[in-house]
């Protein structure tokens, strides 16, 4: 990651109000997108909320005179914290006091784009938050807390260099004397900007590297923290979107009469995706769409189907791909083997399903919009906004609100949802909430897609591997994007590396000699797909994990070791493996209790899983415990980097037991949470998680803990069963989850 | 492969002569009401478990849904939680009047028609009911109706309400044989 | 026309029988704390207290609802116990994305309501109605066993 420099342009513009203060923190801030409340449109001070967009906007930081600081952070709040851990790293250089610090979400703005992606989006995916805005947000802090002290310096006419900050105020030690920042703040924003403050050591951090409470946690347990599901605005209509049952079919003729029959619903609008019923509220829409009728055109609608889906990439695993990684000479390393051999996987769509369906509000006027819903890529969302609105980009007020869960499916660069309500909005020329429901948005698409994997593996007389192959059949998410030509609107014209968030496994981390990796993408232009946590990890690394098991024990190798023997040139992978062996009493388990284990390297970051378990002769697989050791580099707030262990093992376990959307002929089967299943709470075990200490720069988080846990998992099945596990989800070989708790 | 499901296949039909020959030893009033009451519609809610069953197939219930002390689900999950007094949801989420388990004592699961018809007529187990109680409870009880007309979606046990009610009267009339 | 008394207030709505509780609290009553999540009492995230009961109000018709004295997240810190619940969920960094933990707070002061020493059991049995996409089971599971152990 090279730090840019830091330009005035990019990160802030501080300016001073009248009355004081370096602008005044608005109430409450965190819960609304872009500084305004939208079901109060007339906060105080805040003439509404397109006005409040003018108030914040090139803001980056505001620090009242009461030396409140508020913070407006680029990424989104889709979970992870990153309204609480992004202002802590700016906080953190700063020298503010963390009692005193608020954040939101940032308008939609160039400067608030995410370095990771070549500064041209805002874009949270890939487990880039972290690692993408450090090093800016620690320049920003630094920078405007070089300007409070010059500010001081100014006023009592000393040296810069004599004075020291602490906990949001400035001191001059040699003098006696004292200034909070909320006393600075206006002088502090004439102050010209430092271009390269310095930075602190980071033994010294005392914010960063904390466990600190999460700033929106009082708002999300007492019902006052607003997602995009909880807009009102005035006059505001309620839609619901009609869909066909292929993807991509297209309505022929629609009959509207009874729908609008159905009282409150107000008008019935033919859009690309499928017909709008538009109502007085959520209530009356869903009755009116179940009264219309709609014939569909599905000549060129999708047809995908799972078992033709798995036929064809099983055949498919038979011919060369393209080679995405070479070391050595595979051929030569195969001919000279003791034992070559193979195994295939395969794994099916998986729906996101997080808890907040999708949904957007849509206030366009004909000359301006204001936008909101919980997105993880507003900056594209917006752009394909400006387009369907016919608005300039700088017409549009996009709130960014915080997400009831994400995953990857609020990030979607060809911004499905907020396409379709922007045709709703412009159809009907009101205030307007496109309202998902669960149904819709269990079988909306853009799933994780199906893939076949095929290892291979080459071993001497001793076990040791010699050659090492790994072929992937699978949907490229990202292809279509380049398909879009309107995307050549974007920032200089420059395509974001969306490549690199397909994230094929190259990074097979064993030290073997000889290594072919190669992969079939298929264009399914039909059979939407997209990015789902951990992408194609999940599928790719419980291959390589699973079919390390099967060579170990056939050699008569303890899979944990038979690791340590293949890690010797990755320090940090062999050390979490240690620690995650260590903290799991690897190999001393009892009771007809097994275990099995996993590592990965990825997003600048590294985990060992051991699932602990046993299995009953009709396969109910009881969960005793599952041990993760990571190393994150630098953790900027430990225990939410555990509690993303956590949510991803919950996660994992979700997918590896239940994960799978099925179609039929191009209909999708599944509707709800009884078809398509999520752990719950009596079937959650013990688990623990490991931080290793490290000052190194931060890695990814969000998805770590996801990849290796299927196959830590199937790897315990298979020492306490025997079985190979080849394909997922478990629940179609039969196993079934145990109650943690009998009665 | 095969060969073991020729195995199973002769060992079903095996088993559903023994079953239809047990059930010709019965009484023929009974049989057809022994057909309506174990169907999942009734059978779910009948257990002989802590819990209730769903589906046609009778998986155990989502959610750990249990039968707690009154029959009506644990203390902070009772099945009026989630079950109103009709059918909701596009008949997604089934509802009818005191929705809940029927007591241990009525469990009919496994059971054979004599000794279902047996359980059926104790008093000491079928909330001391006679057999005109029973034909009342069977005729009029709002969860019993909802059994045959469950929403859409839902199998229907193998005779209609109406039917159902005739062959109870015939066979409490003859005195309620088994 | 529909009165029913939320929080302690009454309220009178003119909406169709068959509205869901839920959407009258959130569209009509713009209590929007309690969540939409499946619509078929699936997920537990539009858990309400009817009658101290949790309940899922996204199927139940407005017109069940009269009558009854209905709590939502709201107000739930006008309950001893369920302040409690909020603190320790803040303490524990409980919420991720948050969005099913109004549920999950409703669900669980009804629980430590009833049951002022629940053990794992009756956490699995009184808990397992709430879906949490995020996983925060094992810290949900934590703050209860911590309020019983330390408060109650």
């Amino acid at each position: 990651m090279s730090t840019s420099g830091f330009t005035r342009r990019q990160f802030l513009r501080v300016s001073a109000l009248a009355g004081g203060g370096l602008l005044v923190a608005c109430g409450g801030g965190g819960g609304g997108g872009g500084g305004s409340n939208p079901n109060n449109p007339q906060p105080p001070g805040n003439g509404g909320p397109s006005d409040a967009e003018q108030f914040t906007v090139s803001e980056f930081m505001r620090i009242g005179s009461d030396g409140r600081i508020h913070i407006l952070v680029g990424a989104s709040e889709i979970g992870q914290g990153a309204l609480t851990s992004m202002p802590m790293i700016v906080a953190e250089e700063l020298d503010a006091d963390w009692d005193l610090v608020t954040a939101e979400h940032s308008p939609v703005a160039a400067r608030f784009n995410n370095p990771y992606f070549g500064g041209l989006l805002q874009f949270t995916v890939a487990s880039a938050t972290t690692r993408g805005y450090f090093d800016n947000q620690r320049q920003v802090g630094a920078a405007v807390r070089q300007m409070l002290v010059n500010a001081a310096a100014e006023r009592w006419q000393v040296s810069a260099d004599s004075l020291r900050t602490e906990r949001g105020v400035v001191y001059d030690d040699l003098n006696g004397r004292s200034a909070s920042y909320g006393e600075l703040a206006e002088s502090a924003a004439n102050q010209p900007v430092p271009s390269n403050p310095p930075l602190k050591d980071p033994a010294s951090y005392r914010i960063i590297g904390q466990s600190k409470q999460r700033k929106d946690a009082a708002e999300k347990v007492n019902g006052t923290h607003l997602y995009g599901i909880d807009v009102d605005i005035p006059d505001m209509l309620t839609a619901v979107i009609a869909r066909p049952p292929r993807f991509f079919g297209q309505a022929l003729s629609v009959d509207s009469n009874a729908a609008m029959a159905v009282p409150g619903v107000r008008e019935v609008h033919t859009i690309p995706s499928g017909v709008a019923v538009v109502a007085d509220d959520y209530w009356s829409a869903e009755k009116g769409r179940q009264a219309l009728e709609v014939s569909w055109n599905e000549l060129l609608a999708g047809r995908t189907d799972s078992n033709d889906t798995r036929d064809e990439y099983s055949f498919k695993l038979n011919l060369p791909g393209v080679p995405i990684r070479v070391d050595g000479l595979v051929p030569v390393a195969q001919l000279a083997a003791a034992e070559n051999r193979s195994a295939d996987y395969f794994f099916p769509f998986q729906a996101h399903a997080a808890m907040e369906p999708l949904n957007v509000t849509v206030d366009y006027t004909g000359s301006k919009a204001d936008i909101w819903t919980g997105s993880q890529s507003p900056t594209l969302d917006k752009t394909f906004a400006s387009l369907i609105l016919g608005l300039l980009p700088n017409q549009i007020t996009f709130h960014t609100m915080s997400s009831g869960g994400g995953f990857g499916r609020r990030g979607n660069p060809l911004a499905d949802y907020v396409r379709d309500a922007c045709h709703v909005a412009k159809a009907s020329q009101k205030p307007v909430k496109v309202m998902w429901t669960r149904e819709d948005d269990m079988k909306g698409g853009y799933y994780r897609p199906a893939a076949a994997v095929r290892v291979g593996a080459s071993m001497d007389n001793q076990g040791n591997i010699t050659a090492w192959t790994h072929r992937a059949v699978t949907q490229d998410v990202t292809a279509s994007l380049y398909a879009e030509e309107l995307l050549d609107t974007l920032a200089e014209g420059q395509l974001p590396p969306f490549k690199e968030l397909t994230d094929l496994e190259t990074g097979m981390p064993y030290d073997i000699d000889n290594v072919l990796m190669d992969a079939h993408l298929t264009l399914k232009p039909q059979m939407p797909s997209l990015w789902m946590r951990s992408v194609n990890k999940f599928t790719d690394v419980f291959a390589q994990e699973t079919f390390i098991d099967d060579i170990a024990v056939s050699y008569s190798r303890d899979p944990y070791q038979y690791r340590r023997g293949m890690l010797a040139s990755k320090p940090r992978l062999l050390a979490v493996l240690d620690a995650a062996a260590q903290a799991a009493n690897w190999g001393s388990t009892g009771g007809g209790r097994s275990q099995g284990i996993a590592v990965l390297n990825h997003w600048m970051s590294y985990v060992a899983q051991v699932v602990e378990l046993s299995v009953s002769d009709d396969k109910v697989i009881t969960l005793h415990r599952i041990v993760s050791a990571i190393d994150v580099g630098t953790a900027i707030n430990p225990d939410l980097v555990v509690a993303q262990v956590e949510s991803a093992v919950i996660f994992a376990l979700t997918s590896v037991f239940y994960g799978e959307i099925e179609l039929q002929d191009g209909v999708v089967q599944q509707s709800n949470f009884d078809d398509y299943k999520m752990l719950r709470m009596f079937q959650v075990p013990q688990i623990d998680t490991v931080v290793l200490p490290s000052n190194e720069s931060p890695g990814g988080v969000g998805e770590l803990g996801v990849p290796a846990l299927g196959p830590a998992l199937a790897n315990a099945i298979f020492a306490a069963t025997g079985e190979k596990i080849r394909e997922l989800p478990l629940k179609n070989l039969g196993y079934t989850l145990a109650e943690q708790h009998p009665a | 492969m095969l060969l073991l499901r020729n195995y199973w296949l002769g060992l079903s039909a095996a088993l559903a002569l023994l079953v239809s020959g047990g059930a010709l030893a019965q009484s023929p009033l009974f049989t057809p009401i022994y057909e309506v009451l174990t169907h999942p519609r009734c059978l779910n809610c009948h257990t002989l478990t802590d819990f209730p069953r769903q589906g046609d197939e009778r998986r155990r219930h989502d959610q750990l849904v249990m039968r707690g002390e009154d029959n009506h689900g644990a203390p902070t999950l009772q099945c009026s939680a989630c079950h109103q007094e009709q059918n909701v949801a596009e008949d997604k989420v089934p509802g009818a009047p005191h929705w809940g388990l029927a007591p241990l004592s009525m469990g009919w699961e496994g059971m054979g028609p004599q000794e279902l018809c047996t359980v059926l007529k104790d008093q000491s187990k079928n909330g001391g009911k006679d057999l005109q109680a029973l034909l009342k409870h069977m005729e009029e009880d709002p969860l019993v109706l909802w059994g045959f007309d469950p929403g859409e979606g839902r199998t229907l046990p193998p005779v209609d309400h109406t039917r159902f009610v005739e062959l109870l009267e015939q066979w409490v009339n003859a005195g309620g044989p088994c | 026309m529909f009165t029913i008394r939320v929080n302690g207030e009454d309220h009178t709505v003119d909406v169709p029988a068959d509205k869901p509780l839920l959407w009258v609290l959130r569209e009509d009553l713009k209590l929007t704390g309690s969540k939409y999540g499946c619509g078929q009492a699936l997920c537990g995230a539009c858990t309400v207290h009817v009658d101290d009961q949790p309940t899922r109000s996204c199927v139940m018709p407005i017109s069940a609802a009269e009558g009854h004295n209905i709590t939502t997240v709201e107000a739930i810190d006008q309950q001893q116990i369920g302040r409690l619940v909020q603190q320790a969920w803040q303490e524990l960094n409980v919420p991720q994305c948050g969005y099913c933990q109004s549920g999950q707070v409703m669900a669980a002061t009804a629980l430590l309501t009833e049951n002022r020493s629940p053990s794992d059991r009756d956490i699995d049995e009184a808990m397992s109605g709430n879906i949490c996409r995020c996983g925060t089971y094992a810290r949900i599971r934590k703050a209860i066993h911590k309020i019983a152990d330390e408060q109650l």
